[in-house]
């Protein structure tokens, strides 16, 4: 900043301002930062993917790994944390980003696993008194 | 207004890094000339040279900030990202929990509600 200042360098005044910016040209715009991200993907020999692509890819990634793995504090009322760092509410999420092949165009993601909670919770029940049953018999035996 | 994180933890220490600058030997001899009296005769190709560098850094850490804050932003939210408080908007770089908190305050709903959604993402 002080040598911007001294030098009279266009970009002064956002340095004091924007965290995002250079003594030449000032506050960098989103296309810039997303440039920055293209250029460092490609170079560790990945394909060249700015920000619109790699919220995609995050939301797909967070959606596998961690968005069900993660219990207790993922959750902000009914929404999910993921979904809302991501700037929207789940049910965007769901509709518009990282939509596979297999997914359903009319059940969102978020039901489909809610579904599988519901079914598998069934399934436990049942294993379970099930087990009960057959534990009992041998004892009774 | 213009208060930032930096402004607490180094509260009359802002110069400290030009002082070590010019105190030590090598750097002095590569960002100066010389002096005239108190006046200090700045090499300024070097200096470009070194806000260049800062620039190069600064793009490292876009980048990961942007990988490593959790779930992405979008260009705007991050682009719009203050350091210091302005008259415009509240800054959006705290110390928090021991760490670096970037605190996105851009909605795409902005202009219908009137209202930022704040994002916090800890790097």
């Amino acid at each position: 900043m002080l040598f911007s200042n001294k030098f009279n360098c266009k970009g002064r005044n956002d340095l004091c301002e924007f965290l995002w910016a250079d003594y030449k040209k000032g506050i960098w715009t989103g296309e810039y930062l997303s440039d920055l991200l293209k250029i460092h993907t490609s170079k560790n020999n990945m394909r060249a993917l700015g920000f619109r692509e790699y919220r995609q890819i995050a939301v797909a990634f967070m959606e596998k790994h961690l968005k069900y793995n993660i219990d207790g504090f993922s959750w902000e009322g009914e929404e999910n944390i993921f979904d809302l760092q991501t700037g929207h509410v789940g049910r965007t999420v769901g509709r518009n980003y990282a939509n596979a092949f297999g997914d359903s165009r009319v059940v969102s993601r978020e039901a489909m696993h809610q579904y599988y909670l519901a079914s598998k919770a069934w399934y436990q029940f049942l294993l379970k008194k099930d087990m009960e049953h057959i534990l009992q018999g041998k004892f009774d035996s | 207004m213009n208060h930032s994180f930096v402004s607490d933890a180094f509260q009359g220490k802002r110069m400290a890094l030009l002082k070590q600058f010019l105190d030590n030997k090598v750097t002095n001899e590569y960002f100066t000339k010389g002096r005239i009296g108190d006046r200090i005769l700045w090499n300024k190709t070097n200096c470009l040279r070194w806000m260049k560098k800062c620039k190069q850094l600064l793009e490292i850490l876009a980048t990961a900030c942007h990988l490593l804050g959790g779930q992405p932003a979008r260009g705007t939210e991050l682009a719009t990202l203050r350091w210091t408080n302005s008259a415009d908007e509240q800054r959006g770089v705290y110390w928090h929990n021991g760490t670096i908190l970037l605190l996105g305050q851009y909605s795409k709903t902005r202009s219908h509600s009137s209202q930022n959604r704040l994002i916090p993402r800890y790097i």
